[in-house]
């Protein structure tokens, strides 16, 4: 089999729910483009945060739900890798729950930090759900406390890692 | 997630991001994005492959250069010799007996804590009834 285009994962899941009889789902399609701010300094010299969308917890943290999970989980920069927990409706957990590092890239992060790439990672990286079904909740609820986090915490710039 | 970066740069923090669903993004716009043609559950590589994990994110920060709107860069990565993961995903494939295999995939939608191990459960109540609480930190927002 040759190479295929990516995959249209609007057009095949509205397919899906439409022939199982479920509502439409709301996509996002923004009409304008959003803000660019430029590097304040090199990224050698700042602080990387990071937001993933995985489900990853911490060891000693609480899970998240399957349902519209609008909370957030702040993992300190240096938790083990071994300590880190994945759980989600949306993908196939099996390789995350192997290697954490292939949603959550932890180990990765760190060593761009060893080699002076970035300069330091924030003190907590944020975790939480992808598909949440309501975008208002997004607005009103996750997205002004991730947003308030990483000004409270003077993050420079912040790698976002959907699932 | 398009969202969130979205609502970051709008108050002037730089965001890059790296994305599995290429449709999706470009629909929702971020600031700037990588796309990695791997399945979902894969965004940053392999299960023990750091090195194309460092490929990728590296990727998404050498995007932070540029200030160009609806910067979206496909990287030349293939997920595996041929491309037949994508048969079936989210969609149905005919069967031999002229049927298809369209079926509800769809996980039930609980709504409490679902744990990875039955341990996690314990260590979560250890962790909140003593000084140093992982567990509430952004759930009372």
């Amino acid at each position: 089999m040759t190479r295929q285009p990516p995959i249209d994962y609007i057009t095949r899941i509205t397919s899906q729910y439409e022939s199982l009889g479920y509502g439409r789902y709301d996509w996002l399609h923004s009409d304008t483009p959003s803000a660019v701010n430029a590097l304040p300094k090199p990224l050698s010299e700042c602080k990387l945060g990071v937001l993933a969308t995985g489900g990853v917890y911490r060891e000693g943290q609480t899970a998240f739900t399957y349902k519209d999970d609008t909370t957030y989980r702040a993992i300190p920069c240096d938790t083990n890798a071994a300590d880190l927990r994945a759980t989600h409706f949306a993908y196939d957990l099996t390789g995350a729950r192997e290697d954490i590092n292939v949603v959550f890239p932890i180990d990765i992060l760190r060593s761009l930090v060893a080699d002076g790439t970035v300069g330091e990672l924030a003190p907590n990286l944020f975790t939480c759900m992808g598909g949440i079904y309501s975008q208002r909740r997004v607005r009103e609820e996750l997205a002004p406390a991730i947003v308030e986090r990483c000004l409270a915490d003077e993050i420079d710039v912040v790698l976002l890692i959907p699932v | 997630m398009s969202l969130i970066a979205r609502a970051l740069e709008e108050v002037g923090i730089a965001t890059t991001s790296i994305s599995t669903s290429r449709d999706i993004t470009v629909a929702a716009r971020p600031a700037r994005s990588v796309f990695v043609d791997f399945p979902h559950g894969h965004t940053t590589g392999r299960v023990g492959d750091l090195s194309t994990g460092e490929t990728i994110v590296r990727a998404a920060l050498d995007l932070l250069t540029s200030t160009t709107a609806d910067l979206v860069v496909d990287l030349d990565l293939q997920w595996a010799a041929d491309d037949s993961w994508k048969i079936g995903v989210y969609e149905s494939v005919p069967t031999a007996d002229g049927g298809s295999t369209m079926t509800d995939s769809r996980v039930e939608r609980y709504d409490a804590p679902q744990f990875q191990a039955a341990s996690d459960v314990e260590a979560a109540a250890e962790s909140h009834a003593g000084q140093d609480c992982l567990v509430c930190i952004g759930i009372d927002i």
